[in-house]
């Protein structure tokens, strides 16, 4: 078990795996739905003026974390001596992440054929452009890096390395101040989430790092420490918001209350038991430490869909005005709904095709240009 | 027609069942709009002139705007007093009503002899010729026979136009049996028409009142009518009106005033009380009035009638010099009002003790046990009225003095649809008489103005009229809804409906062999759907002037689809504000045209294809000859034809020549049907003084009725009527029948305070704007219909006070039953602060029992369902059903 | 010049005219409601009430609608009307988002795809109007700047069945705009958020 990514390598040689047709499907599947909902037809999505942003933002906001992470331990590395190949696997993760990150936001639009707008239109004072600029600066430096390793040109590697370590931490606090900037959802301008989104990121980082390393790795137990460490912060940190939301009073915790206590309870308190509690507990027995750092990576797409989730549930009027506005009930009772955004079956699959992509673009990557 | 025969077999064959109606029709090969696309339609802007009757008012200007053949704007023309330039929801959404694609677009014959809201009709196309021909020989043979047999039913789906010409379809064929959907749930005639002559009703003056009493009904705002009286209101409580709303929820109207929460169904003894406060604990009234305006002082005999002198005229005793006399004679100073007074060993006391004697059980606690109403609040609300009242004060208005009394209570159909609710009515007029304020600035208003109004008879008290005066009595009946044992009902429709099925178990010599309905919808609208829709499949042959798909075309045998609104040349006449006497509409008379749109389907103006039944059926001459008497230019507005416009007996004519005819001999020559295609509007308004009818019959030269002597007479007239005949009314022995007859109102346990324990609560119904009726298809308009159910909060709900909710474990959403005695309905509670702990409330006219309008339709809640009107349980004067039946709710 | 609002929550009644007449005006897709009325309940049984405001773009001067645009397509004029350049958005939402009136509407769905009428086609009234209003941009109230050109009042504003709306010149001072919220204090709705709405509110809501 723990010797995976050895037999994944060691498979390299003889090409393609049995996972990567099914990968494909997958892809495919999603692609022919991304096109029939680029069609404007209904019932391909189910947001609404409440609910603008969705499942695909989650999933922008995730592989965002994974990129910024990875990253930042990547270029770390360029300053340690270490093994090249261990890097440029993180390097290849970071900038697969951080396209598909670009991609779920392409799925987001209502057409793809608009998004080069936020590029060369750009009004600089509006916080989604600084997103773009870091995800694009991150991708940018992290292939000259990938470049300068591949043909060991020191300097270029120091200098791309300083580059994608100042883009990869600002990133995640670029994302936060967008999102708590927004007047009109309440629920995602607590200040907490600039840490929450920088420490999420780095735990994504330290556990990607884990999965990449091979038992005789001399990284293996440093990054051990690492998720342990990241785990314990967050949980200490998601454990101050619970506090916080009981204790404090007011409508800007409304929401928080909702997540804990209403629809999506289940799904909040099995996130921070499954993947951050058990996880914890299996990396300081050492058992299947592997699993324990897919269930903190899956943990993160939960708790980053619970995000978009509580702030589509705090419509300004219904919630700070008390205005009753039965779309948003839906058969619900009281203000504890969250079931406000829910994805269809569309776009689950798009989702899920996007990460059969980032899947099949690793194995593939390792397999082709990181051979031992 | 946009469709052959085969494609819509084919449609229904596939399809099948009724959903395939409406949807199949509309869809050869998706081209609903085909007809429109097809016509080589005008290109260009042009603007047409028009009127509103997206509502039963309809007295709102338009000016609609078409491009290249399609409607793009309606607007309200700012030249209009009464709207102003401004449209309501419905207004403002008429477009949707052309364009809707469930609308009948070809007459057609039913094929499927089976007859039920859930079977097939098996529609087949057929043209106006041969629609006309089944109709029309069809109609002829039972007129042949015996004219009263087809029974005719009306309703608001075309009160576009049925008030201005249908009455005449009636007359002109012969049937007595004219039957109207509209009523039952609005029974609120009866005593404007009785005490103040006036109909359809009285009304509150905005203008000058200061204290109104609110009681079950609306000044304009909750249904957010478009004439005037919404833009009256708040600026008559900027100008310090104080609004008081007696109902069960909380409107709009109420939010804005002051609410006074009542229990259903209990207005009655809630009224009797704020008598009782005024006459023992207050005690101050306008004795003015009562002695020389009203017949309080009229003595009356031991038998309840008057007591007539020599002169056969009732007498009145003079204080001044100790004498009777008779009520005008003018050597009358002071007439008596209390005392006890002989003639021989006849004793004679004044009416007012009588009334004041009735009144003393009723006291404010006594009341609050029935209606929930705080003792306390009820004697405020007695007090301010009376303080309000100003007793004694007048007001010059153009120079003539009126009294001045600025109150009013005004009932409506929340509150007088109920077992009792003529004797409500009646109580609240009384009230006003008892400070004065009856016709006067400020006062209750009679919506009928003009020199003739407050007539008075040989008894001296001002004339009833219309439905006051009520219909003969024959034997054996000639209607089957038997308004000879009910000769003041407004509409009793669901008792026409119920003797039709078993007419001989009634007493009926007459068989319905035939039916012909024009935009009224019994089925829905009404009491008992089940029982109607029965009812309605076992008459042999019927025929409608339809819009849609509705009820009435699912159970019909010949569809004869109609204009939609806007397609509809017409003219209008309003002159009365049913709502509110106010700056804009007070004294104002307004004719107004609709230019029509080019129609889109094979459809006509129903007026014409009334005209070619009627010529079909050879009574063409009877309905000039009745045309040459009267033409009606508007719901209250009538016209005789002068002699130069009479019509030739024998010759057809097209409405719009008739109207033309009418409308010269109504304001003169050069005011014809092309005056207003120029000017679209005629405005004709009289001197603010003369919209009081106190200003044409000052003084003491009319009196109202204080003690109801005619309404006493017209019972025991119908009693020896009944007994004479032995004739066996259902429901009622004549001695309870009688009960209802009072001179003096009674109050008087009715059935819903006799329902089971269990049947805990009280259903209610309110009109809110975007769905105050069916007509206009109102609960398929696409805007009004997302809007509602997205936004409006008690649209398509089961209303429930929180605290009822919680007792019953109730949460927003929960799906739960409401259940009558007469039926059940399934909903979505909403709990709320705004709602009587006993009531369920439930707004709108919706639910729907055939699926040929859309589903969306067919699945609102269906409040109707609820109710019942079997004889004996329904108001046997006004005929008005009781409209907050006692419920259960339960989960399902 | 600079254009604003004035509604009077005392006169407002909810009747929704204004919203259909939105609708009419601009044929905006079906379910899409650029003005809007809310309802809400104040206090308790018995002494409780149902409190009415009608809502549609503030036309706000700091709005966060346009701060948050990244593409220049929400913009603000000199006359104070704030609109979205069609060609220019993108759809990302973000000032849907923003906005804490919720004003903004973003179509979903292909109106073209989405008929007044479930399951029939387009109407000819959508096919003039609707048709016009683009799959996958952000829009909201227009502040009627077309009837505006012609001499016309917002189709909200003229039908308004309670006369409770006042259009006209804010930057004027003797406007029976600015007299109106002068002599009825009127307040934009949540001034503390410091949007500087151009939307003058009289009377609780
Ligand atoms: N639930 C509920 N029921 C009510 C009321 C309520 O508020 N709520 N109001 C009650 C009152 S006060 C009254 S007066 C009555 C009125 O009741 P009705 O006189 O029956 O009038 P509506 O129900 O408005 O419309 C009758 C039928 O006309 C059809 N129709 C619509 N447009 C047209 C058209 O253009 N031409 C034709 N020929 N038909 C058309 C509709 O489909 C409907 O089925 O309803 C009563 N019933
Ligand atoms: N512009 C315009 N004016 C119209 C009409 C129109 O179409 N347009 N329609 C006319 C017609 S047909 C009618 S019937 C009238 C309808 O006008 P209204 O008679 O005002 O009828 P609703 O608007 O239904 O108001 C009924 C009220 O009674 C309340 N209520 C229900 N049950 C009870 C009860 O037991 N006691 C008391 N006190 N209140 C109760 C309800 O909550 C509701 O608020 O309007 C007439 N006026
Ligand atoms: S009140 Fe509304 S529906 Fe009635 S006529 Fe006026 S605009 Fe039309
Ligand atoms: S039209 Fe006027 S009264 Fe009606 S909701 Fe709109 S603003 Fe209020
Ligand atoms: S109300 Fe909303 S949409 Fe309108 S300007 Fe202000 S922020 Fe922008
Ligand atoms: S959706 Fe359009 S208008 Fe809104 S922020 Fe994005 S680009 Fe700007
Ligand atoms: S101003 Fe025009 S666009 Fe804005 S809400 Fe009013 S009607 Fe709609
Ligand atoms: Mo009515």
């Amino acid at each position: 078990m723990e010797t995976k990514v050895e037999n994944n390598v060691a498979t390299n040689k003889r090409g393609f795996t049995w996972s990567d047709p099914i990968l494909a499907l997958i892809i495919m599947a999603g692609l022919v739905m991304w096109i029939l909902s680029l069609q404007g037809n209904p019932g391909t999505n189910s947001l609404n003026d409440f609910a603008p942003w969705g499942i695909y933002i989650a999933l922008f906001i995730f592989f965002e974390a994974i990129a910024a992470g990875t990253m930042v331990i990547a270029a770390i590395m360029n300053f340690i001596k270490v093994d090249v190949l261990s890097q440029k696997r993180l390097l290849l993760v970071g900038l697969v992440s951080a396209l598909c990150a670009g991609l779920a936001i392409i799925a987001d639009l209502g057409s793809p054929f608009v998004a080069w707008r936020l590029f060369f239109t750009p009004v600089v004072s509006a916080p989604m452009i600084l997103d773009v600029w870091f995800v694009s600066l991150i991708i940018i430096s992290g292939i000259v890096l990938w470049w300068a390793l591949s043909k060991d040109k020191a300097q270029v590697a120091k200098g791309s390395s300083i580059v994608l370590i100042v883009s990869s931490l600002l990133l995640p606090l670029a994302t936060s101040w967008l999102f708590t900037s927004l007047p009109g959802k309440l629920a995602w301008t607590g200040t907490i989430e600039f840490a929450v989104f920088l420490l999420q990121a780095g735990l994504a980082g330290v556990c990607v790092f884990y999965l990449l390393q091979k038992n005789n790795d001399s990284f293996k137990e440093i990054s051990r420490n690492l998720v342990i460490f990241f785990i314990t912060i967050n949980l200490l940190l998601l454990l101050g918001q619970i506090g916080s939301t009981l204790y404090a009073s007011g409508t800007s915790t409304l929401s928080d209350l909702a997540l804990i206590s209403g629809t999506y309870k289940f799904v909040f308190w099995g996130q921070l038991l499954v993947c951050l509690v058990l996880p914890l507990a299996l990396f300081l027995t050492r058992k299947t430490m592997l699993v324990a750092s897919y269930l903190v990576l899956g943990g993160i797409a939960v708790s980053k869909y619970l995000f978009i989730a509580k702030g589509n549930h705090m419509p300004f009027l219904q919630n700070v005005e008390g205005i009753d506005i039965p779309m948003l009930l839906s058969g619900n009772a009281g203000y504890k709904t969250l079931a406000l955004y829910a994805p269809v079956w569309q776009e689950c699959i798009i989702v899920l095709a996007i990460a059969s992509l980032f899947a099949l673009s690793i194995g593939i990557g390792i397999r082709m240009f990181i051979k031992n | 027609m946009d469709i052959s025969r085969r494609d819509f077999l084919k449609i229904v064959g596939a399809a099948g069942a009724v959903a395939s109606v409406g949807v199949g029709l509309s869809l050869p090969d998706g081209k609903v709009f085909a007809q429109q696309d097809a016509a080589n339609v005008k290109s260009g802007t042009e603007t047409l002139f028009g009127y509103c009757k997206m509502c039963m008012k309809g007295d709102c200007s338009t000016l609609v705007t078409v491009e290249n053949g399609i409607v793009t704007e309606i607007v309200g023309n700012p030249d209009s007093p009464i709207n102003k330039g401004t449209l309501c929801p419905r207004g403002k959404s008429a477009i949707l009503n052309l364009y809707n694609p469930y609308r009948v677009k070809a007459p057609m014959k039913r094929t499927n002899p089976k007859k039920g809201l859930d079977e097939d009709p098996g529609w087949v196309e057929i043209s106006w010729e041969e629609a006309i021909e089944i109709v029309g020989s069809k109609f002829k043979e039972i007129r042949d026979n015996d004219p009263r047999e087809l029974v005719y039913n009306v309703g608001f789906g075309m009160m576009d136009y049925f008030v201005t010409f249908f009455p005449m379809f009636a007359m002109a064929y012969g049937t007595p049996n004219l039957i109207t959907s509209n009523g039952p749930l609005c029974a609120v005639h009866y005593a404007a028409c009785l005490i103040q002559a006036s109909m359809p009703v009285s009304v509150p003056d905005l203008e000058h009142g200061k204290y109104l009493i609110s009681l079950g009904r609306t000044t304009g705002p909750n249904f957010g009518a478009a004439n005037s009286t919404c833009r009256a209101l708040p600026e008559a409580m900027e100008n310090g009106l104080e609004l008081v709303v007696v109902d069960p929820r909380c409107s709009i109207e109420a939010s804005k005033g002051t609410w006074v929460p009542i229990r259903p169904g209990t207005d009655l003894s809630f009224v009797l009380a704020l008598i009782n406060v005024v006459l023992y604990e207050i005690g101050r009234l306008d004795f003015d009035f009562l002695k020389n305006r009203s017949n309080a002082s009229y003595l009356i005999q031991e038998d309840g009638d008057y007591y007539r002198g020599a002169s056969g005229k009732p007498q009145i005793w003079d204080l001044a010099d100790g004498r009777m006399k008779d009520f005008d004679d003018p050597s009358l100073k002071d007439p008596a009002l209390e005392g006890e007074y002989f003639a021989g060993d006849n004793r004679l006391t004044p009416s007012f003790i009588l009334v004041k004697e009735a009144m003393e059980n009723y006291s404010p606690e006594w009341a609050e046990e029935i209606c929930t109403i705080p003792a306390a609040t009820i004697r405020k609300i007695a007090s301010d009225f009376v303080e309000k009242a100003m007793i004694g004060s007048t007001i010059k208005i153009d120079g003539f003095t009126f009294p001045y009394r600025p109150v009013g209570i005004v009932a409506s159909r929340g509150a007088l649809n109920h077992e009792d609710g003529a004797y409500t009515d009646l109580a609240c007029r009384i009230l006003c008489e008892l400070v004065g304020a009856m016709d006067v600035p400020g006062g209750n208003q009679g919506c009928h103005y003009g020199p003739h109004v407050l007539e008075p008879t040989e008894d001296g008290t001002v004339a009833p009229i219309m439905e006051a005066i009520g219909e003969p009595f024959s034997y054996p009946p000639n209607h089957f809804d038997l308004c000879e044992y009910f000769p003041h009902r407004h509409s009793t429709v669901y008792s026409a409906y119920r003797t039709m099925l078993e007419p001989e178990k009634y007493g009926l010599e007459i068989k319905p062999k035939g039916l012909f309905v024009v935009g009224g919808n019994s089925v829905i609208g009404v009491v008992e759907p089940k029982m109607v829709a029965e009812s309605i499949s076992k008459v042999p042959f019927t025929a409608s002037i339809v819009y849609h798909f509705d009820e009435i075309a699912q159970l019909s045998d010949v569809i004869m689809p109609e204009y939609s609104m806007l397609e509809r040349f017409g003219i209008n006449t309003t002159s009365c504000d049913f709502l509110t006497h106010n700056r804009d509409t007070m004294g104002a008379t307004i004719t107004m045209v609709r230019q029509p749109v080019e129609p889109i389907y094979n459809t006509r103006l129903a007026q014409d294809i009334a005209i070619d039944i009627l010529e079909r059926v050879g009574a063409l001459s009877d309905l000039n000859a009745i045309l040459n008497q009267v033409v009606m230019l508007g719901e209250t507005t009538e016209a005789s034809l002068k002699p130069e416009y009479q019509l030739e007996l024998n010759k057809k004519y097209e409405i719009g020549e008739i109207w033309d005819r009418a409308l010269k001999s109504y304001y003169g020559d050069e005011y014809g049907v092309d005056y207003l295609h120029n000017n679209g509007i005629i405005i004709d308004k009289v001197p603010a003084k003369e919209s009081y009818n106190y200003f044409h019959f000052p003084g003491s030269e009319t009196r109202y009725q204080f003690y109801i002597h005619t309404q006493m007479k017209s019972g025991q007239r119908l009693a020896e009527n009944i007994r004479a005949n032995n004739a066996k009314v259902p429901g009622w022995e004549v001695e309870d029948l009688l009960e209802y007859y009072q001179p003096i109102p009674v109050w008087r346990k009715t059935h819903i305070f006799k329902a089971p324990e269990e049947f805990d609560l009280f259903a209610l119904n309110y009109k809110i704007p975007t769905s105050m009726f069916r007509l206009g298809s109102a609960d398929q308009m696409p805007w009004t219909m997302d809007w509602n159910t997205d936004y409006h909060p008690y649209f398509n709900v089961i209303g429930l006070n929180a605290a009822t909710a919680e007792k019953k474990g109730f949460r927003d959403g929960d799906i739960i039953v409401v259940e009558s005695l007469y039926g059940k309905i399934e909903g979505k509670v909403k709990t709320s602060q705004l709602f009587h702990p006993d009531s369920v409330a439930i707004a709108g006219a919706t639910g729907r029992m055939v699926k040929s309008l859309g589903k969306r339709a067919s699945e609102l809640v269906h409040f109707n369902v609820l109710l019942g009107a079997p004889f004996g349980n329904f108001d046997p004067v006004m005929g008005a059903v009781e409209c907050t039946p006692r419920v259960k709710v339960y989960k399902v | 010049m600079k254009y604003g609002m004035f509604i009077d929550l005392n006169r407002c009644i909810g009747c929704a005219a204004c919203v259909m007449a939105c609708k009419q005006q601009n044929g905006t897709a079906s379910g899409v409601f650029w003005c809007n009325v809310y309802t809400r309940e104040v206090g308790e049984y018995p002494t409780s009430k149902m409190s009415v405001i009608p809502m549609s773009c503030m036309h706000c001067d700091d709005a966060p609608c346009v701060n948050v645009c990244p593409t220049g397509a929400s913009y603000k004029r000199e006359d104070g009307i704030v609109l979205v350049d069609y060609d220019l958005c993108i759809g990302c939402r973000v000032c849907i988002n923003a906005c804490p009136y919720n004003a903004r509407h973003y179509n979903y769905v292909d109106p073209k795809k989405k008929p007044y009428w479930e399951g029939f086609e387009l109407t000819p009234f959508e096919k003039v109007k609707t048709v016009t209003h683009g799959y996958g941009k952000t829009e909201k109230c227009v502040f009627c700047y077309e009837l505006l050109e012609q001499g016309k009042e917002p189709a909200c504003v003229t039908t308004c069945v309670s006369n409770a709306r006042i259009v006209g010149d804010l930057s004027d001072p003797n406007s029976e705009l600015r007299k109106a919220i002068a002599e009825k204090n009127a307040k934009p709705l949540r001034a503390d958020l410091g949007t500087k709405p151009s939307i003058y509110y009289a009377g609780e809501f």
